[in-house]
């Protein structure tokens, strides 16, 4: 025990600091979550504050909207995250067959950038392309079909939403891939071609197998994250048209108007969000460890 | 490696240093000045001693300072200690004025609540029932001028709202005057002129005028946002009254029909008629087939791009898209001029009118001078809108350059006939040319505003212009309503009451029903599903609420 | 030598012209929004820019610098970001060290990681937050921006990855020699890892030049804002700003629009991080060299 902690203790010194700062930011305010089951009143305090049980669960799930909007957030988060993966994935390899190195900096920056630009600014510039009279729809009758309302149509939005999404964002992921494959021992590949193994192969038997790791951590964190289906988004695109199909949980609840003071309800529907992604994440680690044998965290 | 370590460690403390060399917070001079004792009671009398006022405000980000001023200290604030010995502290400022509910809501929260702030009526309420806020009656009644109180005068309901059993605990802030709330509908000047000025009476004039734009120039006839917010302002033309549906607090406009109900306009019968209307006129092409895809740029850009003639907007649609739309088509006769809603028979449009106060100005209990705060109101009002104030031109400049005006934020009143008093006398100045009468930083830029367009043709000028600037602009408009009584007023003069937060989100049920009615996805009658739902979902809760608080039936 | 097959060629081609369609289709709108950005509103609103300004005008960028305040934000900023990425880096580093490590080396490892992924699933809201912050007499100081989130656990579980796909022959060279841990961490493991850093460090870079809201809440007097924060109350509700009748706020649109504005905004944004970017990419593409450090 003695020497095991001996061993052990600079890897506790090392934490200490950020285990410090964690707790103090990130767990001494969980108690604002006790909010979820009051009718908070900011004058009384979190200890004043009448107790309303599951009052405000019970308001947001009786409404029939709501159940929509977390449907519509787990059908476009979903298919955001694998499209996203795909895209990121891909276009990192398609990178590390660059051999021009400046090429493959400015390659990466490029897909990166469009990061950088707010929903707000994409939105104005989609809503010209894809309008009814926009250069798509422009290319689309010119090849003799029919014009698509990408914006209004309720069944196509949330598509419209999900590839502009993988679009916009993908350059992260590949940032990420692509330092994942810079960091493959250049051994590996050495070996791999001893064993006449081309380009394709090598790409197929050591890059993708390496880069599992990486992939099944990002899917992971998404997950963490899938009920946030991308509010600034869906906010700047979406308009009443499309509330069926369109409207995300994040959406519904900015809707209630936080500005009034509505925090209780928001903070139950952010504590319900929580465990979802709880269990997510926790069912994910079960499978990755069950079935493949491995440890995400 | 090591020296990795080192040179963090190293930029770590030489940033720390850095930083302890940034500025602290700027605090205005703390003094005691002599002054002439002048009979209590009087607003006016400054205090002997300094006394100190806490404050929070939300500031207008385009609020220019001179040197060296900030928001914190200016103009404003050494007028506040001179002239009345106060001295005014503001625990902070929320720049842009985009956090401002928020961070007030935090610091109710933290237990430190400054002297006194302006809350909305959810706030409000909260800080009643928290018993932190002082009953201001007394105060009121002995130390706010009398030109304050007689804003009770001209709008008696309003400080109902913050009454509570007959004792005053908030101050409303009033607003412009409802001459700033008829909407009406705006036509291209060079459009409307070419086509022989037609009268526009009837919906089926102003139906014919869209097809004769939409022959001449192409295009579409009435643009509108995917808010809705525009095309509910066209329900007067069918006898209906609708709220903003963009605008939390005014989703809905609650008024009582024939049985002395209180109802929401989207209950109302008439709104069928309404939907029926805009069904055909997307039909028909008078609305976009893209409207769902217009957010408020896209509107304005068609109008600005000559897709569209006509648009049902606010009294400051001239500032909105008027010196784009000059610019754009490069012709000073290519503006949007406003016209009275055309209705049904052709009869006389009302002017709707919703309750307009925002917020209350609270003290807290733990303020140790409230009296000082009745005096500062008093003084921020006086300067401002006060015919008899006496000031050097150069101290003018001082309170309200630079959009200065809006400097005192949470001391700031607004006199509800200030745009009413200001467009009669805007107008007068613009006929007659004498300027002598303009005393208001308002006036005078609203006034120079539309000499600049009317002389220069500058577009800037023209939203002045066409608010107040010549016969048929838009408070003329709404000053003829207002005259001769052609206003339909809420029956819900007050916040929404509490019973409101049962329900969430209902207005998502009314606008997905409506926007898929006007596009032809479902028939008329498909709306009273809608509406069944509506009520069922919140409708019911909230009109049983809005009679039992305002008394309807 | 390769041999070069015709395969291969093909192949070439296609990657390339793909790559570059993508790249193509990434950039064109961001040339677009500085178009916007440098065009008239009234040039804007017609639909006519594209990718070269039209009625050239420096307004909108005029109105964001010319009133003084811009020069102090972009200096709060500089100096938040230096020290917020300072902060998170080296907290990473320790955090993900240790983490990366198995449990049969480091015992208590589960527990952490389990304390760090509850804190992203779980938070008690911007109200309790905020009383902390205040109770810590942290309120409009650069602190309340850079220490709360000083352990981005996102960033830190990429980086802690990183660090368990190194080869465990790389730092049992370095224990054999006598060097204990956290030596073995700072001259071993952290040079072969700097692509990973420079990309957990970018990622932090660029959270902590954008982020606006925590700015806006924590600092009370206007003139500590950071750039973003600043840039966002130009801004934010400026429809809403115009709907409150008898402001003058409207006066704004002769002069700019929201467009044009938030293209300017955007480019302000960008700049640093233009200047920021050139040295982290050294990093980016720099290949893992084991072979001195095997020996």
């Amino acid at each position: 025990m003695q020497r095991r902690l001996k061993k052990e203790w600079p890897y506790h010194m090392l934490l200490l600091p950020g285990l410090v700062l964690t707790f103090i930011f990130s767990y001494l305010p969980i108690y604002g979550i006790v909010m979820a089951f009051q009718d908070y009143n900011p004058g009384l305090g979190f200890i004043g504050s009448r107790w309303v049980g599951l009052e405000n669960f019970q308001l947001v799930f009786q409404t029939p909207q709501f159940l929509r909007a977390i449907f519509n957030t787990f059908y476009i988060s979903l298919f955001k995250i694998v499209l996203q993966t795909l895209a990121s994935v891909s276009f990192a390899l398609m990178l590390n067959e660059v051999r021009l190195t400046s090429a493959k900096r400015i390659f990466q920056t490029i897909v990166y950038i469009p990061n950088f630009i707010s929903w707000v600014i994409m939105a104005g510039i989609l809503l010209n392309l894809l309008a009814s009279d926009g250069i798509i729809n422009i290319v689309i009758k010119a090849l003799g079909g029919r014009p698509v309302q990408f914006i209004s149509n309720r069944s196509v939005f949330p598509w419209t939403i999900i590839l502009s999404d993988v679009w916009k964002t993908f350059g992260f992921g590949t940032v990420v891939y692509l330092a994942s494959i810079t960091s493959i021992d250049p051994e590996l590949y050495e070996a791999a071609v001893i064993d006449g193994a081309g380009r394709w192969k090598q790409t197929r038997y050591v890059t993708i197998p390496l880069l599992v790791p990486i992939i099944v951590l990002m899917v992971v964190l998404a997950l963490g994250n899938v009920l946030s289906a991308g509010f600034d988004q869906v906010y700047n695109l979406y308009s009443p048209a499309v509330y069926p199909t369109g409207d995300i949980i994040d959406t519904f609840v900015y809707r209630l108007g936080l500005q009034n003071g509505k925090y209780a309800i928001g903070t139950a529907v952010g504590l319900f969000k929580s465990v979802i992604s709880c269990t997510l994440i926790s069912l994910s680690l079960w499978v990755a460890y069950r079935f493949a044998n491995y440890r995400v965290f | 490696m090591r020296k990795i370590a080192r040179n963090l460690l190293a930029s770590l403390l030489m940033l720390t240093m850095v930083l302890s060399a940034l500025p602290a917070l700027a605090q205005a001079p703390v003094g005691t000045r002599e002054f002439v004792p002048i009979p209590e009671g009087n607003w006016d009398a400054p205090y002997e001693t300094v006394v100190n006022i806490t404050t929070v405000k939300g500031a207008g980000a385009d609020i220019v300072y001179e040197d060296g001023d900030t928001h914190t200290s200016n103009p404003w604030t050494r007028a506040w200690l001179d002239r009345l010995g106060i001295e005014v502290t503001h625990l902070w400022v929320d720049d842009g004025n985009t956090q401002y509910d928020s961070k007030l809501n935090m610091t109710i929260a933290t237990g430190q609540l400054p002297d006194t702030f302006k809350v909305n009526y959810v706030q409000f309420r909260q800080l009643m029932d928290a018993g932190l806020i002082m009953d201001l009656t007394d105060l009121y009644n002995e130390h706010a001028s009398q030109r304050i109180r007689d804003y009770e005068k001209t709008d008696p309901d309003t400080i109902k709202q913050s009454t509570v059993d007959g004792r005053i605990y908030g101050i409303p802030e009033y607003y412009y005057g409802i001459i700033d709330q008829p909407k009406d509908l705006w036509i291209r000047k060079d459009w409307y002129e070419d086509a022989g000025s037609p009268a526009l009476k009837t919906v089926e004039d102003f139906e014919n005028l869209a097809a004769l734009f939409m022959e001449k120039y192409g295009g579409y006839g009435l643009a509108i946002s995917n808010t809705l917010e525009h095309l509910f302002m066209t329900g007067p033309m069918f006898g209906v009254y609708l709220g903003n549906p963009a605008n939390p607090n005014a989703q809905y406009f609650w008024y009582k029909d024939d049985t002395g109900r209180i109802k929401a306009g989207i209950a109302h019968e008439e709104f069928k008629t309404a939907l029926q209307y805009w069904a055909k006129w997307y039909e028909d092409g008078i609305i976009s087939a893209d409207f769902a895809n217009a957010d408020m740029n896209k509107m304005i850009q068609d109008l600005v791009n000559g897709k569209a003639g006509m648009q049902p907007h606010y009294q400051w649609q001239g500032w909105h898209v008027g010196p784009n739309l000059v610019a754009a088509q490069g012709s000073d006769n290519a503006y949007m001029i406003p016209f009275p809603f055309p209705t049904m028979d052709g009869s006389q449009v009302l002017g709707q009118v919703g309750f307009p106060n925002n917020r209350v100005i609270v003290i807290a209990k733990t303020c140790e001078n409230p009296a000082a705060v009745m005096k500062l109101l008093s003084f921020t009002d006086h300067i401002m809108f006060d015919a008899d104030t006496v000031m050097t031109e150069e101290e003018f400049k001082g309170f309200t350059d630079g959009q200065r005006e809006h400097t005192p934020g949470s001391l700031e009143i607004i006199d509800p006939m200030a745009d009413m008093i200001q467009f009669e006398h805007v107008l007068h100045a613009l006929k007659t040319g004498d300027t002598s009468e303009l005393f208001t930083a308002g006036m005078k830029k609203k006034y120079s505003d539309s000499i600049s367009w009317i002389n220069e043709k500058n577009p800037g000028g023209l939203g002045a212009y066409l608010q107040q600037g010549f016969d048929g602009c838009a408070y003329d408009n709404s000053k003829f309503l207002i005259d001769n009584g052609f206003i339909k007023r809420t029956d819900v003069w007050g916040p929404p009451p509490v019973e409101f937060d049962k329900t969430i989100n209902t207005i998502d049920i009314i606008l997905n029903g409506v926007m898929e009615i006007i596009m032809g996805i479902q028939p008329v009658e498909y709306y009273d599903t809608v509406l069944a739902n509506w009520y069922a979902q919140g409708g019911q809760i909230m009109e049983d609420a809005v009679n039992a608080s305002y008394g309807g039936q | 030598m390769h041999t070069v097959t015709r395969g291969m060629k093909v192949f070439r081609v296609f990657n390339y012209t793909a790559i570059i369609l993508v790249c193509l289709s990434c950039f064109l709108p961001v040339l677009n929004t500085l178009a916007v950005s440098f065009s008239s509103p009234a040039a804007v609103s017609t639909g006519k820019v594209y990718f070269w300004p039209v009625q050239f005008t420096t307004m909108a960028y005029e109105f964001a610098i010319t009133n003084g305040k811009f020069l102090r934000a972009l200096w709060v900023s500089v100096v938040r970001c230096l020290l917020g990425v300072s902060i998170n880096l080296f907290m990473m580093i320790t955090t993900a060290y240790p983490l990366s490590k198995p449990k049969s080396v480091f015992g208590a490892r589960n527990f952490y990681m389990a304390f760090y992924i509850f804190t992203i699933l779980f938070g008690g809201g911007l109200v309790p937050y905020y009383i902390l912050v205040n109770r810590l007499g942290l309120m409009n100081s650069i602190w309340s921006l850079v220490l709360p989130l000083s352990v981005p656990v996102y960033n830190m579980v990429i980086l802690m990855n990183f660090m368990r796909g190194l080869p465990p022959e790389l730092e049992e060279a370095a224990m054999v020699d006598g060097a204990g841990q956290i030596k073995t961490l700072f001259t071993i493991i952290l040079p072969v890892l700097k692509p990973a850093l420079a990309t957990v460090g970018l990622f932090s870079f660029v959270y902590h030049w954008n982020d606006w809201l925590t700015g806006a809440l924590f600092m009370h007097d206007p003139r500590n804002y950071p750039l973003q924060t600043y840039l966002q109350t130009l801004l934010t509700n400026f429809n809403d700003m115009l709907r409150q009748s008898g402001s003058d706020y409207y006066q704004l649109l002769a002069r700019m629009n929201e467009q044009t504005g938030r293209a300017a905004q955007l480019f302000l944004g960008l700049t640093p991080l233009l200047i920021v970017y050139p040295f982290l990419q050294k990093y980016f593409t720099t290949g893992l060299v084991l072979g001195s450090v095997k020996g």
